[in-house]
């Protein structure tokens, strides 16, 4: 047991070593933080405050700032996981992953070791957003940060998961880069990340204001409810029930990595 | 396994061999220079609400024309918070302009008050820090608090049945239908009077037993008459700290406000303020 125990340990200890090593990766941890909050969250800020000289046009608790810091934790998180199973391709491509199905490791030993090793990093390319909490205005108690990090690893479990999955039907590594980009970027832009369904309005009235396919769409994208819980931790804001949205990055984690279990049987 | 070899093999490694802890360390040296790029970005201002006041060496603050003690409108006791801003104003080296508004006061609902960003820069003079209020406005850490009190010759825990209690709104947005339910359901008659005078006229003559007002208002009349005892009115009726509000967005103005009325209460120019206005600072 214990030897099995420590060839998962070594499996996570290379794969968080690889990922943190990987300049590309680390370049776009700190870049994205700084053009989504730096930039777009600062640019449209003045257009996304209860009033604008006297008007008032619609009121929400919240800075823009403050409402897209909790996606971009998300968005680093997702990326992050998503691409830590790139490993795969690359284990595949040099022969390695074939070294290690012949060891007496089982199998599901070796991916939960890899899938522990992606949320690892994952956690700590969501951490490298939370470090600009000051600049955006959340105040952020030692509880706070440790509920977000719980969630950011329950998350980045169930998204290396899929990035696993995703890697198992991918030959190479261009492949993989297209296609990540091609799940990522929609899943993202269709979580409310960038923009609030409020949650004082109906659903006839958000309907009203957002056309059906668009609401049904985000109602849909299970990362809305990560988007949404991250919000609730960080920001004290939800626009869904807080419970049902941990229950469905529960249930989309664990679905996730009985798929990728499910797969890696293939590899 | 290139990066990280089995226990089995590494514990059949001379121990001399071994890299020093820094080195095999090392691979996180860029994960820590990450780290610390985005702290030092996080100090980057904002937005330019602080740099314009700066600019101009001028603040303007909305306030409630009268809001005693607080506001009270006298040139030689202007109130509390007029005095408080004052002092911000002055430690910040900007000019103070009062911007006095009818509307506060009278409700707490900021979006009733007609006020927005070119009139001032700043809220003051008893900004609630509610749910309402933050929905349309950022504020910062409370200073005060206030909510119904009760003045009684003796000390008593809540107004009891058969009393007779002097009430007196002033211009709180307090909770008055709220007030209404609970006195009835102790069997408390209320009796309103028109002054915080009358207030302690009520209890000197006999004609009620206990007097109801703000807790801002209460504090001041204690200190005239300290042989009354003041309870605060039990938790649903609500303590609503009070602090100063912001435009929302306004955040290096926040900041820079907050650090200097920290300053202002560390060295004690607050405490000076509240008791030259009677005011309790236990908040």
């Amino acid at each position: 047991m214990m030897g099995y125990l420590g060839g998962v340990y070594a499996i996570w200890l290379r794969e968080v070593k690889r990922s943190l090593r990987d300049r590309g990766q680390l370049i776009g941890g700190v870049s994205r933080p700084l053009l989504w909050v730096l930039i777009l969250g600062i640019g449209l800020n003045p257009y996304f405050r209860g009033e604008v000289y006297g008007e008032v046009r619609f009121v929400v608790p919240y800075t823009y700032l403050q409402f897209i810091f909790p996606a971009v934790v998300v968005l680093n998180i997702l990326y992050t996981s998503v691409q830590a199973a790139v490993s795969l391709i690359w284990d595949r491509e040099f022969g390695f992953l074939r070294e290690v199905m012949v060891s007496p490791m089982p199998r599901n030993l070796v991916l939960l070791g890899k899938i522990l090793g992606g949320a690892t990093t994952a956690v700590i390319h969501g951490c490298m957003v939370l470090v600009v909490a000051r600049f955006v205005g959340v105040p952020l108690t030692l509880m706070d940060a440790l509920a977000a990090i719980a969630l950011m690893f329950t998350l980045s479990f169930g998204l290396t998961s899929f990035g696993i999955v995703i890697a198992n039907y991918v030959r190479g590594f261009e492949g993989f880069g297209v296609f990540s980009n091609a799940v990522i970027l929609p899943l993202y832009f269709t979580a409310s990340s960038v923009f609030p369904l409020d949650p004082a309005l109906t659903r006839a009235q958000t309907l009203a204001i957002y056309p059906e396919w668009l609401v049904v769409v985000v109602e849909w994208n299970p990362l809305t409810y990560a988007v949404d819980a991250m919000r609730g931790i960080l920001i004290n804001f939800n626009q869904f029930d807080p419970t049902f949205d941990l229950r469905v990055v529960g249930i989309m984690t664990l679905v996730l990595f009985l798929v990728a279990v499910w797969e890696f049987r293939r590899v | 396994m290139s990066d990280a070899a089995p226990p089995a093999r590494q514990a059949g490694r001379p121990s001399a061999a071994r890299p020093p802890l820094w080195r095999r360390l090392g691979w996180l040296l860029p994960v820590v220079i990450c780290f610390a790029l985005l702290f030092a970005l996080s100090f980057l201002p904002a937005d330019r609400s602080l740099r314009q006041i700066d600019e101009q060496g001028l603040i303007s603050v909305c306030m409630p024309e009268s809001y005693p003690p607080l506001v009270t409108g006298e040139p030689e006791r202007p109130g509390f918070e007029v005095e408080l801003v004052r002092e911000i104003a002055e430690r910040a080296g900007w000019r103070l302009r009062v911007s006095s508004n009818p509307y506060m006061g009278r409700d707490f609902n900021p979006r009733a008050w007609h006020i927005n960003r070119s009139i001032c820069q700043m809220v003051a003079g008893g900004v609630a820090l509610s749910d309402t209020t933050q929905a349309f406005m950022d504020t910062g850490a409370p200073h005060l608090e206030t909510g119904w009190a009760m003045l009684s010759a003796g000390p008593q825990e809540a107004p009891e049945e058969g009393q007779t209690a002097a009430f007196y709104a002033g211009l709180a947005g307090l909770d008055r239908i709220g007030l209404g339910q609970y006195l009835r359901g102790q069997g408390t008659t209320a009796r309103i009077v028109q002054s915080p005078a009358a207030l302690l006229e009520a209890l000197e003559t006999g004609e009620a037993e206990i007097a109801i007002t703000e807790a801002l208002i209460a504090q001041t009349l204690i200190a005239e008459r300290p042989d009354l005892t003041l309870t605060w009115l039990p938790g649903e009726l609500g303590r609503i700290p009070l602090g100063f509000g912001f435009w929302r967005g306004d955040l290096t103005l926040r900041r820079e406000v907050t650090r200097l009325l920290e300053e202002i209460e560390s060295d004690g120019t607050f405490a000076e303020l509240a008791s030259r206005y009677s005011l309790d600072q236990s908040r």
